[in-house]
């Protein structure tokens, strides 16, 4: 049944502007980045000893910093309007198919388009560098390695960071109908946190807690800073809660 | 065994903020009939069948499919059960085909029988089509192969023939009957014209202002139909205000229209009017229509509320 579940949910994406918005939202900052390379190449030139694979992460990873949080707001609303839009909760609700199954596959297919979203983008980071170096071999791309330790970390603690984000805009997009309204607050929230991100105890507020990672590669860092943490708890409480509001309450 | 196939016990239910109230609804469907559940609009028919298919939570009482609690047997019940309830819920932007693989694959049923239901709704030459292209009776003929593909015991079908022009509707009206009588489905099907459902259906209960006001077989319902006496006259307007200082007449149409209690009301009728100096050119009685009984009964209870 959990194969069965998950196809549906795969199927129901197809065609759909979730599946282009992660599309387009993985290959976005490589390919932004790669046109900044390109029209200013003297600029991005490495110093000799440099690694540019450094450079051009850090660039990346604070530009995810940015998108992905809006990226979220996005494509979690657009999932869950193929349900409000089709009218389609009324005939879930009435398959021979239990609520919790219901939620923890809608779950899982939005963790899966992010996985998938992180996924391409780490693939156009590194096709994009590649014909970077084809094209300007003084940016030395080809001649160096990135460190994978370190951008798989940085992904990873992307990802986590925006984990509280998720939980909150999930909960949202299946309890507002309307697309509008929950992409609104998403994006209402996410702007309100960039201003805020300086603020004292700023990181309480799940919506800062992506910022908090920009210079992320320009100072020292450990993973499990208190962002982080509260990022997770708030992914933990609102998930739990959403969790008993569908199965319980939610009737379409 | 179990000869009830939908049973809901003093059922209570309102809407927080609309207040929309069903009240004590007791609705029988029996294993094998064709229950028809009629209502004006707004009369609480599509809340009733959102009760029963457990889509809102009553606030009192106990519905019950095939004999036992809905609570206690739901999502597995539904294997049982096709449901078209108000529009069909399709997705747009997927073919037909897609629409019915979503459904097909949580029943576990053959994929062959995604053709099988998309040809007795006569949609099996687009298959592949997007749903979004499709006509509103198009899709109201999809929403009903959804609900038939899985060979129910029981169909729910709340308006199936919106949407529907005349022809399509006599399709969907004979191949219920068919399905009825060959595999012995067990249909609910709601409508607010018993005109349109009177053919079809065995037993009745009618739904006004949240209550059912009446459930029992549709020869039950015939047994209401009183004669109707329609007259002629050469002046019908003057005619129907000298009746109606006596009698319950009405102007229709080129016809003067009074319910009676027998045919020997009519010679009185008559008499009355050719003392008072009417010619009478045309003098008939005709059974009263199931719909005008229909009307009668709600709107005695509109008045009452």
């Amino acid at each position: 049944m959990h194969l069965q579940l998950l196809q549906n949910e795969l199927v129901k994406t197809k065609n759909t502007p979730a599946f282009w918005i992660t599309l387009i939202g993985s290959a976005f900052l490589p390919m932004m980045l790669g046109i900044a390379y390109l029209n200013e190449w003297v600029k991005f030139i490495p110093n000799t000893s440099e690694n540019p694979w450094l450079d051009y992460y850090a660039r990346l990873v604070n530009g995810l910093c940015i998108v992905t949080p809006l990226f979220i707001c996005l494509v979690v609303a657009l999932i869950f309007n193929v349900e409000h839009k089709s009218q389609g909760w009324k005939l879930v609700f009435t398959l021979p198919v239990s609520k919790p199954a219901i939620f923890i596959h809608k779950w899982l297919l939005v963790a899966g388009i992010i996985v998938l979203y992180y996924l391409l983008f780490l693939l156009f980071s590194i096709v994009i560098a590649m014909i970077l170096g084809a094209i300007h071999p003084e940016f030395k791309f080809l001649q160096n390695r990135p460190d994978s330790r370190e951008v798989t970390l940085a992904v990873l603690k992307s990802f986590a960071c925006n984990m509280g984000i998720l939980a909150i805009q999930f909960w949202l997009s299946f309890r507002i109908k309307s697309v509008v309204t929950t992409l609104g607050i998403g994006i209402a929230a996410v702007i309100t946190g960039l201003l805020a991100k300086d603020s004292t105890h700023a990181h309480l507020f799940a919506y800062v807690d992506p910022f908090k990672m920009l210079g992320y590669f320009y100072r020292p860092h450990i993973f499990w800073e208190n962002y982080v943490w509260v990022s997770l708890t708030y992914f933990i409480v609102i998930s739990v809660l959403s969790y008993f509001d569908f199965t319980r309450r939610f009737n379409g | 065994m179990d000869t009830i196939a939908i049973e809901t016990r003093n059922v209570d239910f309102s809407f927080p903020r609309t207040g929309l109230t069903i009240s004590s609804l007791n609705v029988k469907v029996k294993k094998g009939a064709i229950y028809g559940f009629l209502g004006p609009n707004g009369s609480g028919k599509t809340t009733s069948i959102r009760l029963m298919l457990g889509l809102l939570s009553p606030l009192k009482g106990t519905i019950l499919l095939f004999g036992r609690e809905l609570s206690k047997v739901a999502p597995g019940i539904f294997s049982r059960i096709g449901t078209l309830v108000e529009t069909p819920s399709l997705y747009d932007h997927l073919s037909a085909f897609d629409n019915l693989r979503i459904v097909q694959r949580i029943k576990n049923i053959p994929v062959e029988a995604i053709s099988e239901s998309l040809s007795l709704v006569g949609l099996n030459d687009v298959v592949n089509k997007p749903v979004g292209k499709f006509s509103l009776g198009m899709k109201q003929r999809l929403g009903l192969a959804i609900a038939l593909m899985s060979n129910p015991e029981l169909l729910i079908l709340d308006e199936p023939s919106n949407g529907l022009d005349p022809s399509g509707m006599l399709e969907v009206r004979e191949l219920l009957l068919r399905l009825n009588k060959e595999k012995g489905i067990t249909i609910m099907i709601s409508s607010h014209l018993l005109s349109e459902i009177e053919k079809l259906v065995s037993h009745v209960g009618i739904i006004n202002n949240g209550a059912l006001i009446f459930q029992d077989t549709i020869g039950a319902l015939q047994q209401f139909q009183q004669p109707l006496l329609h007259i002629k006259t050469n002046d019908n307007i003057q005619a129907v205000d000298f009746l109606q200082t006596s009698l319950p007449a009405k102007l229709n149409c080129e016809n003067i229209e009074l319910v009676i209690d027998g045919d020997d009301e009519v010679a009185g009728i008559a008499k009355k009017l050719m003392v008072a100096g009417y010619d009478i050119y045309d003098l008939h009685v005709s059974k009263g229509s199931l719909e005008n009984i229909f009307i009668s009964i709600t709107d005695k209870r509109q008045k009452k509320a």
